[in-house]
């Protein structure tokens, strides 16, 4: 199925999954690494409009391995190139990339990197059991 | 401090202050030690989105630095920043992450050993800074960034 691309509202929430072996190296586990907005093609999210944080977890290889984290769409939009594009996938509505990172100067880039850590939060944590 | 504390004479004082830097040191350095073969055991995918290996080559660079900070920190004002995260980065890189009730510093040290490292940080208020430098020498914005929140 092709679904439409939409513009996704400031005020609507984006979903990242976390990988349980980045958690391992935080002094303290609560903390949201600066890697978990690495961009690979963009980062890769999932919009609130069409998912639960449940739902994204699930969509992970290992889903208990995967914590979801969240960022408001309106926070991402504060630097200036940075834009939330929908990006839907056949079997994924809601999948939406953060883009722009990689064309700033490369301080900038591990300065929004260490933000945007700071603006995301935990909605699945998930033990670390190593 | 202890009311004996006020009693030391210098040679007690000096071997005091200087238990207390080889038990700083020696902790950092282990724990250093441990998560760089926790960041070498990593394989490939290892994050389920195609996540690279690390070389050890970028974490000994990164640790030195780590290293060498601490230490001219600690000659220049005698006080002891707490140790950093060492964390996986992007491409390769690694980062090393500092975040305490006062600033939020994050240093970047490339895979390659010629590109320019990054650091960017702030006091969660106005201040911040941010910039490049050789991997080899310490940035002196971010020295005298630092002393102040030490």
């Amino acid at each position: 199925m092709n679904w439409p691309i939409e513009i996704i509202p400031d005020q609507d929430i984006l979903y990242r999954r976390v990988h349980i072996n980045l958690l391992q190296f935080s002094h303290g586990f609560d903390e949201i690494p600066p890697y978990a907005f690495k961009d690979n093609n963009g980062i890769s999210t999932e919009w609130n409009k069409y998912t639960t944080p449940e739902e994204s977890q699930q969509r992970a290889l290992e889903p208990n391995k995967n914590g979801v984290i969240q960022i408001k769409v309106g926070f991402v939009k504060q630097f200036k190139y940075l834009s939330v594009d929908h990006a839907p996938i056949p079997q994924n509505r809601a999948h939406s990339n953060i883009n722009g990172l990689k064309p700033y100067k490369k301080e900038d880039q591990t300065d929004i990197r260490k933000r945007l850590a700071r603006m995301a939060e935990w909605i699945i944590k998930i033990s670390l059991t190593f | 401090m202890h009311i004996e504390d006020l009693n030391l004479n210098d040679s007690n004082l000096e071997s005091s202050w200087i238990d207390e830097l080889h038990k700083y040191f020696t902790t950092f350095y282990k724990e250093l030690e441990e998560t760089i073969t926790k960041i070498l055991n990593l394989q490939e995918n290892w994050d389920g989105e195609g996540g690279t290996r690390y070389t050890k080559e970028t974490l000994y660079r990164a640790a030195e630095f780590v290293k060498k900070l601490s230490f001219v920190l600690w000659r220049k004002t005698q006080k002891l920043i707490s140790p950093p995260n060492i964390l996986p980065g992007p491409d390769g890189s690694i980062d090393v992450h500092w975040k305490s009730t006062k600033f939020d510093l994050l240093v970047n040290i490339p895979e390659n050993p010629n590109e320019s490292a990054t650091f960017a940080s702030d006091d969660y208020e106005k201040n911040a800074v941010k910039g490049t430098f050789d991997q080899k020498k310490i940035n002196p914005a971010l020295f005298y960034w630092l002393i102040e929140f030490l």
